[in-house]
C-alpha cells in the first residue's frame, strides 16, 4: 500500500517546520514570537476566506453538472437520484459545513463524472507530478534569477546590464505556453531528441514500482535507472519552460535590490576598506539584498502554480494543472473546488513559510 | 616631497556630472599632510571637503570623478595606479571613519568579522588567526570581549564609532580619513573620541585628516588646519595661528559667526552677508568675491594662489598677492 | 538657472548649456533632448512607444492590414508560409482564346469541349465541380450556353500537354507547380486561371493556412483587436476600482482598511491564472465575463500600491501642514496625494496590460473563456497544438504574436520605472 504522498509532503515540510518553530519560539526575543503567532493566526482567514469563495462561486453557477455529464439520455428521476446520491439536493449550509469538514479532514467528495473516484486519490496521483515539475523549475529559475539579476547590478548602465534587462522583459513577456511549443517544436519535432509529452516513456513506466509517486525518486529508490533516465529525459524541456520563464522575475527582482543596496553606505565603507569589488557585490550585497526579495519570493508561488497549469496542459504532464483543465470541461465542479481550495493552502503555506524564514534570515527581526 | 610630508595633494580637481551641469566640487586644490599631524579640514555644507576626502582614495564612483590633479602618498602618485593596486592600498595605508556608523556597517555581519574579513583580504591569514588580531584590536579601544560577536544594530552609537575607527587601524594605516565622525554623536561621546583620537595619534603613530564643520572640535584637537570654501582652499596654518590671526575674509567672518559667551541680549549674532554659491555656475575668479567685504575689481576677473603670507602659513586671497593689474596695495600680514 | 545675488552684470555667462535651454522649449524638443539624458531608458520607451500605436492601429482597422476576413476558408488546408497552393488551373493553346474554365462555354448544340487530365489524381473531381457550378449559372442565361466538358484521360502529364499541343482535346486542366515544372518544354501552350480559387490565393499566404483553410496572417491581424480590447478593458476597469479602494484606504486606515487589506493580500497571493479560470468557469465563455475576470486580478495590486503611497505620503510634513492650515480630506487627496500616485499609477496600468492580455490568450489557450467563433491568438495556438508535426506555422506566428505585443507595453513599464523611479539613479 503505498504511502498517500500527502502524508509524505506533510511529512518532509512539517517535521522540520515544527522543529525550526520551536527553536525559533526558545531562542527567539519575545517581538519575534509574537510575530510568528501572528502570521500563524492570519494563515487560517487566509484559507478560510479563499476556500469559501471557491466554494461560493462553484455554486452560483448556472447549469447542473450532473444534467450535463448524464447528457440527454438522463430521465429527470435519475438525476435527481444521483444529485441527492452526491449530496447536491441538500441545503446549502449543510454542503458548506461538509465542505469544510472535509477540507479539514482531506475528504474532498467523490468525483462527479466518470468513475466516482474519491478526489483524494486521484488528486494523491497528481499533486506529486506537480511537485516533480515545479521543485526543479524552481531551483533553476532562483539560480538564473539571483545570479543573472547581481551580474546585471554589477555591470550597471553597461551593456550587459541592458542585454540582461532585456532578457528579463522578454522573458516576462513569452507567454509561457508558447515557450513550451516552440521547444517542443525544436527538441522535440525538428531534432526529434527529446520527448514532449508525458513523465515517463510508457513502456519503462510499467517497470516503475509507485511508492511515492514522485517518479525521480521511485525510480532512484528502487534502482531502476532505465526508469530514472527516461523520467530526466522528460522533465528537461518542462522544467527549462517553466524555470526559464520564472527566472525573468528573480532577475529583476534581484537586480533592483541589488542597484539599491549596492549604493549603501556600508558598501562604501567595505569599498574604503580595500575588499574587492566582487566580493561586494556576491556576497555583502546580494545578502542584504535577498532580504526583501525573500518575501517576494513567496508571491511568486503564485506565478510558479499559474505556470504549472499551463505547462502541464502544453506537455500532457498528468499533474493538478492539467487536472484541474480537465475537471473544468468536464463540469466536474467538486473536484474543481477542492484543487482551488488545495492551490490555496499551498500557497498559504508556503507564504507562511517564508514569512518564518524572512525572520529568522534578517538578523534585526531576531533580536 | 620632504620626509616630513605623508600626503601631498597637487592640483586636485573632482567634478560631478549631473543633469543641471557639470559641479567643479573641488578647483584645482593643492594640500600637504605632514607626518603624525591631525590636520582638520573644515567648511560650510557643500564646500567640497567631503568630495576632498573621498578623492584622496580615489573612492570616487558614477557621477563623480577626479578630472585632474596628482595624489603623491608615501612617494607615490595614487593616480598611476591601476585599480587592482589602489584596492591594495585602501584599507592597509588609507583608512577611512564614515560619518554615520550604523549605516556604514553591515546590518547582517558581526562586528568581529568586518575586521577579520579585512585582514583577511589584505593578508593571508587564518580565520583563528584574524580573529585574534580583531579582538586585541578590540581590546585597545575599549569595545568589551563580550560585544564582539554582536551585530551592528546591537551596539551603541559611541561603540559603533569604535568599530569604525578599528576596521580603519585594522592594518596599521599610515593615514585615516575621518568624515564628519563625531556629527552623529552627543557631545560627551564626543569628547571621549576625540581624547582616543589623540592616544590613538601617539600609540600608533597615525596621521589623521580631520574633516568636519565643526570649528570647535578643530580647535580643540588638531594641530593645523585647512578651511575650504567651494571647491578652493581658503586658508591653511597652524591652529593657533589661523585661529588668532585670521586672514582669509571667509575665515574671518567664520570666526565671527561663532557664538560668544561673553555677548549679552543686546549685541545680535553676526551674519556673514549673501548665500553660499551655486557650483554649476560658480562665480568668475575668486569664488567668494559675491560676499566678500574686501572684494577688489581683480577678484570677480582672476582667481587667487594659494601663497605663502607669512612661513607655514597659506592663504588664497588677493589681498596679499601681488598682481600688476591691482589697484591696492598688498597687505603685508604680521608674523 | 539661479544666478548668485552678488554677480556684476559683465559677469552673466552668455554661453548656456542645452540643460538650460531644455526648460525654455516645447514638448518635441525636450522630448529629444532628453534622450542625452536618459540614455538607453529613452530608446526603451521610445521603441515601445512606437510599438504600442502601431499594435493600437491595427486593432482599431484590422481590414485594411489584413488581406482576408478572419473566418472565410480562402485556400487548402495546411500551406506552408508563402508556398502557393498547387491549385488546378487550365491550360490552353496560345492561340485560344480561353483564358478561364468559364470561357470554354459553347452553345447548347455545339460539340462539348473535350478537356484533358492527368488519370489517377482528382483534378477530375474538382474539375467535374467547377464545371458544374457554371453550367447552373450558364443554364439559365440569355444566351443559353452550357459547360458540359468531356473528359478525357492521359498517363502522364507529357501525353497530356502533347495532346493539347496537337489539338487533341481544347484545353487540359493540371495542377499548377506540376505543369511550371514541365512548360518549358511546350512552346504553343499558355497558362490561364486556377479553375478554383482567384489570381490572389494563387500567390500563396503568407504565414500560410490553418487546419480548415484560413489564412494565418489574416487572423493574426484581426487578433490584435480582442487582444486589446480584452487587455485595456481589464486593466481600465481594475484601475476605476482599485485605486479609489486604495486611496480610501490608506487615507482613512480605520478598520475597513484592515478588512480591505486582508481580502486583497488574500486575492494578491493567490495564482492570478487559476482565480480567472474559476471565475471564467463559473460564468462561461464571453469576451465580457473574460474582461471581468482579468479584472478582478489586478485590483489588488492596484489597492496595494496606491494605499502604500498613499500612506506615505499622509506621513509627510506638507500634509500636515496643509491639514494646519484648515485643509479639507477631499482636497488634500486631491492636490497632494493623488499626484504623487499618479506615477506608479501609470507604470502599473502598462504592465497591466501587458499581463491581462498574457492572461488573457492563457485561457483561450486552455479552452475557457472566449467563445471559438473569435479570432483569437490563444484559441489559435490551442488549435495548432495539435498539429505540431506538420504545421509549425501554425503555433509560431500566433505566439510571436503575442509576444511582441506584451513586450511593447511592458518594455514601456520597465522604461517607465526607471525614469520615474528616483531611487534607482546614481547618487
Amino acid at each position: 500500500m503505498p504511502v498517500s504522498p500527502f502524508a509524505l509532503i506533510f511529512i518532509v515540510i512539517g517535521v522540520p517546520a515544527l522543529l525550526g518553530l520551536t527553536y525559533i519560539f526558545v531562542r527567539g526575543s519575545a517581538g519575534l514570537r509574537r510575530y510568528i503567532l501572528t502570521r500563524v493566526a492570519l494563515t487560517v482567514p487566509m484559507v478560510f476566506i479563499l476556500a469559501s469563495l471557491v466554494f461560493f462561486i462553484m455554486r452560483v453557477l448556472p447549469g447542473d453538472p450532473v444534467r450535463s455529464a448524464l447528457g440527454p439520455k438522463g430521465s429527470p428521476e435519475t438525476i435527481q437520484r444521483i444529485r441527492t446520491q452526491l449530496g447536491l439536493n441538500d441545503p446549502l449550509l449543510v454542503q458548506y459545513g461538509r465542505f469544510l469538514g472535509g477540507v479539514v479532514t482531506f475528504n474532498f467528495g467523490n468525483s462527479l463524472v466518470g468513475g466516482h473516484r474519491p478526489i483524494v486519490d486521484e488528486m494523491s496521483e497528481r499533486f506529486p507530478a506537480t511537485l516533480e515539475l515545479v521543485v526543479p523549475a524552481s531551483i533553476v529559475a532562483l539560480l538564473i534569477g539571483i545570479y543573472g539579476g547581481a551580474y546585471a547590478a554589477s555591470k550597471r548602465k553597461r551593456t550587459m546590464d541592458y542585454a540582461l534587462r532585456l532578457y528579463s522583459v522578454i522573458i516576462y513577456s513569452l507567454p509561457i505556453f508558447w515557450l513550451g511549443l516552440m521547444l517542443q517544436l525544436l527538441f522535440g519535432v525538428r531534432l526529434n531528441v527529446l520527448p514532449i509529452a508525458g513523465r515517463i516513456d510508457p513502456v519503462v513506466g510499467t517497470t516503475l514500482k509507485h511508492v511515492t509517486n514522485v517518479y525521480s525518486i521511485d525510480a532512484l529508490i528502487s534502482g531502476n535507472w532505465p526508469a530514472l533516465r527516461s523520467v530526466a529525459l522528460h522533465l528537461v524541456l518542462p522544467t527549462a519552460t517553466l524555470g526559464l520563464i520564472l527566472s525573468g522575475v528573480f532577475v529583476r527582482l534581484t537586480r533592483i535590490n541589488v542597484i539599491e543596496t549596492i549604493q549603501s553606505d556600508f558598501i562604501a565603507a567595505a569599498r574604503a576598506r580595500g575588499i574587492r569589488e566582487r566580493v561586494l557585490v556576491y556576497v555583502h550585497a546580494l545578502k542584504n539584498a535577498m532580504i526583501p526579495v525573500i518575501t517576494l519570493i513567496g508571491l511568486q508561488v503564485a506565478i510558479l502554480l499559474a505556470g504549472a497549469v499551463l505547462t502541464e496542459t502544453v506537455f500532457s504532464w498528468p499533474g493538478m494543472g492539467s487536472y484541474l483543465v480537465e475537471r473544468i470541461s468536464g463540469r466536474d465542479y467538486t473536484a474543481v473546488q477542492s484543487v482551488i481550495t488545495v492551490f490555496a493552502l499551498f500557497v498559504a503555506l508556503i507564504s507562511l513559510a517564508v514569512d518564518i524564514i524572512y525572520s529568522l534570515v534578517d538578523p534585526r527581526v531576531r533580536y | 616631497m620632504t620626509d616630513d610630508i605623508l600626503y601631498s595633494v597637487r592640483n586636485l580637481s573632482v567634478d560631478y556630472t549631473t543633469r543641471s551641469g557639470t559641479v567643479r566640487a573641488v578647483d584645482d586644490v593643492s594640500l600637504d599632510i605632514k607626518r603624525g599631524e591631525i590636520l582638520g579640514l573644515v567648511g560650510e555644507s557643500g564646500c567640497g571637503k567631503s568630495t576632498l576626502g573621498k578623492a584622496l582614495m580615489r573612492l570616487h564612483t558614477g557621477p563623480a570623478e577626479i578630472t585632474a590633479g596628482e595624489l603623491w602618498f608615501d612617494g607615490r602618485n595614487l593616480m598611476t595606479l591601476s585599480d587592482g593596486q589602489m584596492r591594495q592600498v585602501r584599507g592597509a595605508e588609507l583608512g577611512m571613519v564614515f560619518q554615520d556608523p550604523m549605516t556604514s556597517l553591515n546590518p547582517v555581519q558581526r562586528v568581529i568579522d568586518h575586521i577579520s574579513e579585512t585582514i583577511r583580504t589584505h593578508e593571508p591569514s587564518s580565520e583563528h588567526l584574524a580573529r585574534q588580531r580583531a579582538e586585541e584590536l578590540f581590546e585597545r579601544l575599549g569595545i568589551r570581549s563580550e560585544r564582539i560577536d554582536d551585530y551592528p544594530h546591537q551596539m551603541s552609537g559611541g561603540m559603533r564609532q569604535r568599530v569604525m575607527i578599528s576596521l580603519a587601524l585594522a592594518l596599521h594605516a599610515k593615514l585615516v580619513i575621518a568624515d564628519e565622525p563625531t556629527t552623529s554623536l552627543d557631545v560627551i561621546v564626543e569628547a571621549k573620541f576625540l581624547d582616543l583620537l589623540r592616544e590613538l595619534r601617539e600609540e600608533f603613530g597615525l596621521t589623521i585628516l580631520l574633516i568636519t564643520h565643526n570649528i570647535g572640535v578643530v580647535a580643540e584637537v588638531a594641530d593645523r588646519v585647512a578651511v575650504m570654501y567651494a571647491g578652493h582652499m581658503a586658508e591653511v596654518g597652524d591652529v593657533e595661528d589661523v585661529f588668532d590671526r585670521p586672514l582669509h575674509p571667509y575665515t574671518q567672518g567664520l570666526l565671527q559667526s561663532v557664538p560668544n559667551i561673553s555677548l549679552t541680549e543686546a549685541d545680535n549674532l553676526y551674519r556673514m552677508g549673501g548665500e553660499p554659491p551655486n557650483l554649476v555656475n560658480p562665480p568668475s575668479g575668486c569664488r567668494f568675491h559675491p560676499r566678500c567685504p574686501s572684494a577688489m575689481p581683480i577678484c570677480s576677473r582672476l582667481a587667487p594662489h594659494l601663497q605663502p603670507a607669512v612661513d607655514e602659513h597659506f592663504v588664497h586671497c588677493w589681498l596679499y598677492e601681488d598682481h600688476p593689474e591691482k589697484e591696492m596695495p598688498t597687505v603685508k600680514a604680521e608674523g | 538657472m539661479a544666478i548668485p545675488q552678488d554677480t556684476a552684470p559683465e559677469q552673466l555667462p552668455d554661453a548656456t548649456s542645452w540643460r538650460d535651454e531644455l526648460a525654455d522649449v516645447g514638448f518635441v524638443r525636450r522630448l529629444l533632448i532628453s534622450r542625452h539624458w536618459y540614455g538607453p531608458d529613452w530608446w526603451f520607451v521610445a521603441i515601445s512607444a512606437v510599438m504600442v500605436v502601431g499594435f493600437i492601429t491595427l486593432a482599431i482597422i484590422p481590414q485594411v492590414f489584413a488581406p482576408y476576413p478572419y473566418d472565410t476558408l480562402v485556400g487548402p488546408r495546411f500551406l506552408a508560409p508563402g508556398a502557393r497552393p498547387d491549385l488546378p488551373v487550365l491550360v490552353v493553346r496560345s492561340d485560344s482564346t480561353a483564358k478561364e474554365l468559364r470561357d470554354l462555354a459553347a452553345p447548347a448544340n455545339a460539340p462539348r469541349p473535350t478537356v484533358g487530365v492527368l488519370l489517377g489524381v482528382p483534378t477530375a473531381g474538382a474539375l467535374n465541380q467547377e464545371a458544374q457550378k457554371i453550367d447552373e449559372q450558364l443554364k439559365n442565361g440569355p444566351e443559353g450556353l452550357r459547360l458540359r466538358p468531356r473528359i478525357e484521360r492521359f498517363d502522364t502529364l507529357k501525353a497530356t500537354l502533347q495532346a493539347l499541343e496537337d489539338g487533341q482535346v481544347e484545353a487540359v486542366v493540371v495542377r499548377q507547380l506540376e505543369y511550371e515544372q514541365i512548360a518549358g518544354q511546350f512552346s504553343g501552350l499558355r497558362q490561364g486561371q486556377p479553375i478554383t480559387g482567384d489570381t490572389a490565393t494563387a500567390g500563396g499566404f503568407l504565414l500560410g493556412t490553418n487546419e480548415i483553410g484560413q489564412d494565418v496572417f489574416s487572423r493574426l491581424i484581426w487578433g490584435t483587436r480582442i487582444a486589446l480590447i480584452i487587455g485595456f478593458s481589464a486593466s481600465i476597469v481594475a484601475l476605476v476600482l482599485g485605486v479609489p479602494l486604495g486611496l480610501f484606504a490608506g487615507y482613512s486606515s480605520g478598520p475597513v482598511d484592515r478588512l480591505l487589506s486582508l481580502v486583497m493580500d488574500s486575492m494578491y497571493a493567490f495564482p492570478g491564472l487559476i482565480l480567472a479560470i474559476a471565475i471564467t468557469a463559473v460564468l462561461g465563455p464571453s469576451v465580457l465575463n473574460v474582461i471581468v475576470a482579468i479584472a478582478v486580478l489586478y485590483i489588488p495590486t492596484y489597492y496595494r500600491i496606491v494605499r502604500g503611497q498613499t500612506l506615505a505620503v499622509k506621513e509627510e510634513l506638507y500634509v500636515d501642514a496643509a491639514r494646519s492650515l484648515g485643509a479639507r480630506s477631499m482636497e488634500i487627496l486631491r492636490r497632494y496625494i493623488f499626484p504623487n500616485v499618479i506615477p506608479s499609477v501609470a507604470i502599473i496600468f502598462s504592465v497591466n496590460i501587458a499581463d491581462a492580455i498574457l492572461t488573457g490568450a492563457g485561457l483561450s489557450f486552455l479552452g475557457l473563456g472566449l467563445p471559438p467563433t473569435i479570432a483569437d491568438w490563444g484559441i489559435d495556438l490551442a488549435r495548432g497544438q495539435r498539429f505540431i508535426q506538420t504545421a509549425w506555422w501554425m503555433i509560431t506566428f500566433p505566439g510571436l504574436a503575442i509576444m511582441l505585443v506584451v513586450l511593447a507595453f511592458s518594455m514601456m513599464g520597465e522604461g517607465l520605472t526607471e525614469i520615474f523611479n528616483p531611487k534607482l539613479r546614481e547618487r
